[in-house]
């Protein structure tokens, strides 16, 4: 009795051991790191605005208007803005932008900003985890005593931490 | 040495000197000696062939051998770890998925049985980020289309029943900026299947 019962153990363990070999595995450890990631970009490296018109009803020169820049972020990053800067502490001309079309999802297009000097202000603001895109306009304008000319500007976007 | 064999020849080597013996008394004695002493030493060659030939014959036995080759299944990979770290080097601004690919890892295996395929899970319930995975250039089976990780096991490489064979394990990390920053711990499991 005790024989048989011996002889049935080892067969049960040789064919659940044949079971075991039906199916194989093996494991990787893989790790997926996200870091924060902040960039922008435009579309045009070159914007020109020529003012070359006067007002019927004053004189006055009329402002020359652009709007085919068009300026593009992602952030995954939380609570960030878009800033912009010129490069001319003292322009001669009057210069303005502001962002057009943002969507809300992206971040809420501040007031329009006059780059009176070369301080950094806030372009656009409220943005986290998203990515977008807004259409840059630009105005310039003279008065009659600025008189002729041409002035460059380096406008600088940067997205930054609010 | 059986010595049964060797009697009926002696018997006939003794029978054969009884003859010539007679014989020697009618002729020359130097022909029938010489007779007699090249018999017997045929007689002694033989016996000696004879008992080499019967000393090779001890007895004999046999048995049964049987070989069996038993179900078996390997797999590994050619590294127990894998690291992919999306850093913004792919992203572009404006566009809402950044990636990364990792390839630098193999998967082996060998199989002897028929109608076997290899399938892919991870461990991660809820992963922040996707992460998807596709063979490439198998070296037997058949590589499924690339698939995004979950814990259901996944057909990952069909067709490999009865070969040995590897390849190249390429991972995409997928994030989107919406998904913000963080490290999602995965242990991958290849299994072997039916």
């Amino acid at each position: 009795m005790t024989k048989g019962l011996w002889k049935a153990a080892i067969l049960s363990f040789l064919f659940s051991a044949r079971l075991f070999g039906q199916q194989a595995s093996t494991e990787q450890v893989l790790t997926l790191q996200v870091l924060e990631i902040n960039k922008i970009g435009i579309n045009n490296n070159a914007v020109t605005l020529i003012i070359d018109q006067a007002s019927l009803e004053n004189g006055m020169p009329v402002p020359a208007v652009n709007e085919e820049g068009v300026l593009v972020w992602i952030t995954n990053g939380e609570n960030k803005k878009i800033t912009v800067a010129s490069n001319n502490p003292s322009p001669r001309f009057l210069v303005k932008l502001v962002a057009l079309d943002v969507p809300s999802s992206a971040g809420v297009g501040s007031p329009e900003v006059i780059l009176t000097d070369n301080a950094t202000k806030d372009f656009v603001i409220g943005v986290s985890k998203t990515t977008g895109r807004c259409k840059i306009k630009f105005t310039a304008a003279a008065k009659i005593s600025d008189g002729i000319g041409s002035e460059t500007y380096i406008i600088t976007y940067t997205i930054t931490g609010s | 040495m059986n010595l049964k064999l060797i009697e009926p020849i002696f018997e006939l080597s003794i029978l054969f000197t009884r003859v010539l013996l007679r014989k020697t008394r009618t002729v020359k004695s130097g022909r029938s000696l010489k007779k007699l002493v090249v018999f017997h030493a045929l007689i002694l060659c033989l016996f000696c062939f004879v008992g080499r030939a019967t000393a090779q014959i001890y007895g004999s036995d046999f048995h049964t051998v049987t070989v069996t080759v038993a179900t078996i299944t390997n797999v590994q990979v050619s590294s127990g770890s894998v690291s992919l770290s999306i850093t913004g080097a792919g992203a572009v601004a404006g566009q809402d998925q950044m990636t990364v690919v990792n390839q630098t890892t193999n998967l082996l295996w060998g199989v002897n049985s028929a109608n076997r395929k290899i399938t892919g899970r991870t461990n991660l319930g809820a992963p922040q980020f996707a992460l998807k995975l596709v063979a490439l250039n198998p070296t037997q089976g058949t590589a499924m289309p690339e698939v995004t990780l979950s814990t259901t096991a996944t057909d990952f490489l069909t067709n490999i029943g009865r070969s040995s064979g590897t390849c190249t394990l390429r991972y995409t990390g997928v994030a989107l900026a919406s998904q913000g920053t963080g490290t999602d711990s995965h242990t991958v499991t290849f299994t072997v299947t039916n």
